[in-house]
């Protein structure tokens, strides 16, 4: 009897020990994300996952090319330009913060193995602005989507490859952070972002038709008319996080950023076409 | 023809009787206007009966400075809760000259204070408590600073069941944070084997 209890305790332990050793790779998770949205679309053209709801609702989608011949976030582009090559007031300008600028969307989100952190690329212009003695801007709106918007735009047509490096477990640790994330219900109303964008994408919610969860970081910032402005993705986090009725988390935080992490390297492969005009 | 007829002007009716009912119709600028008036009067009394008019008076500012973007029902809220707030100081103001009937008065007022603000610390302690494991609810905070101004109005019954929600937002945050922390792709995002 002794023996026997013995031996379970240690298969417990075994088990418990191995547990993530059985845990899919990155690389698998990957693999199954993008295969359950074509599964679920299989008449969408995988690039076209990064037009978001508008791949699937053909109406939708009408009204959204009507509004992209003069698009509203036609301004803010400009805005962001006007920023790129203004100065700072030591003289040096975002260039020589971004030395492959202003197309660098790309490149973010990145690990940083030097910091153990996921560097995003509103965080690294606030970065930018804080070495160069400016003010940080504020992560929703504003200036920072606007330079983001003129960035994006001179990214586009690059493709999403997010790296998760195999030397430095806490960037996998990162992933694992954003996924969880991603996947926990959470608020009032007990709703995960997979409850939306994974199981019911492509129902609606109310008169709204839910987009699926592959190519959400693609075209980030938007121009939303609901908002009337531009936002930048963690924005979008935000107002998702109240929609069901669950307190965000601080935009440009660790969750927020590792979430972002996670996001889009599930998005590993499709274009970037940003910025967006949204509903 | 005549059914529709009849139709239309049912509906017109039903709306010329029911439209004023709605909130909708409580959001015109004279009746923020009025709300704040109000506010202000009560307000300059308890000033001149020496209470503490701090908060109220913050109050009657938010609501001039609403009424610049035209929230005039957001406006009449805050008015409405500077007039209760210095409705009560002034009342507990009164009591003070009254004498010892209001000292028993007192005494049960206080108690009741004691209870809401027991309630709103344990309110506030399961709020931290969801917060840590980033569990917390987007209204728990809310309902807790609307308890607070409820017992700076004398309003210790609602109050405690404002508490009471928060308290009981906060511990289910914080079950379904610890239920989900270890969430991961659900069995239908994996191929099946």
């Amino acid at each position: 009897m002794r023996n026997t209890i013995a031996m379970l305790a240690v298969a417990g332990v075994v088990c418990t020990l191995a547990t993530p050793l059985l845990a899919a790779t990155p690389q698998e998770d990957q693999a199954d994300f993008q295969a359950y949205f074509k599964a679920r679309f299989p008449n969408v053209p995988e690039q076209e996952f990064g037009n978001g709801s508008y791949a699937i609702d053909p109406i939708g989608r009408e009204n959204w090319e009507a509004i992209e011949e003069f698009p509203p976030y036609e301004t803010s582009i400009d805005n962001g330009h006007e920023m790129w090559d203004t100065p700072f007031a030591n003289g040096k300008t975002y260039q020589d913060c971004f030395p492959d600028g202003p197309a660098v969307e790309n490149q973010y989100p990145r690990w940083d193995k030097d910091r153990g952190m996921v560097v995003t690329l509103p965080l690294a212009i606030n970065e930018c602005r804080e070495a160069n003695g400016e003010e940080p801007l504020p992560y929703l709106k504003g200036d920072i989507a606007e330079l983001l918007a003129y960035m994006t735009f001179e990214s586009r047509g690059q493709v999403t490859n997010v790296e998760i490096p195999d030397d430095d477990p806490r960037a996998l640790e990162a992933y694992e952070k954003g996924k969880q994330v991603w996947f926990a219900r959470r608020g009032q109303f007990n709703f995960s972002c997979a409850s939306c964008h994974a199981a019911n994408s492509g129902t609606t919610l109310r008169t709204e038709i839910l987009s699926p969860g592959y190519g959400h970081t693609t075209h980030f910032p938007v121009y939303r008319s609901k908002w009337g402005e531009m936002g930048t993705l963690h924005r979008r986090y935000s107002g998702c996080f109240k929609q069901v009725r669950a307190k965000p988390y601080e935009p440009q935080g660790e969750e927020f950023r590792d979430l972002e992490y996670f996001m889009t390297y599930m998005n590993n492969g499709l274009e970037l076409n940003g910025p967006g005009a949204r509903k | 023809m005549t059914i529709r007829r009849f139709s239309a002007g049912a509906l017109t009716a039903f709306m010329l009787v029911t439209a004023p009912m709605t909130a909708t119709w409580a959001a015109h600028r004279t009746d923020a206007e009025a709300a704040i008036a109000e506010a202000k009067a009560v307000n300059a009394k308890a000033a001149a009966a020496g209470a503490d008019v701090t908060e109220s008076t913050r109050l009657i500012e938010q609501a001039l400075e609403l009424m610049t973007s035209r929230q005039f029902t957001k406006a009449i809220e805050s008015a409405d809760q500077a007039k209760k707030e210095d409705d009560y100081a002034l009342s507990q103001a009164a009591k003070g000259a009254e004498g010892k009937v209001a000292a028993e008065l007192d005494k049960e007022d206080d108690a009741a204070k004691v209870l809401a603000d027991d309630a709103i610390a344990a309110a506030s302690a399961a709020r931290e408590k969801a917060a840590s494991v980033g569990g917390e609810w987007r209204d728990t905070g809310g309902l807790i600073k609307e308890a607070e101004a409820a017992v700076k109005s004398g309003e210790f019954d609602k109050a405690i069941k404002l508490a009471t929600k928060a308290k009981h937002q906060g511990e289910l945050g914080y079950a379904q944070a610890m239920a989900e922390a270890d969430a991961d792709f659900p069995s239908y995002m994996r191929p099946k084997q």
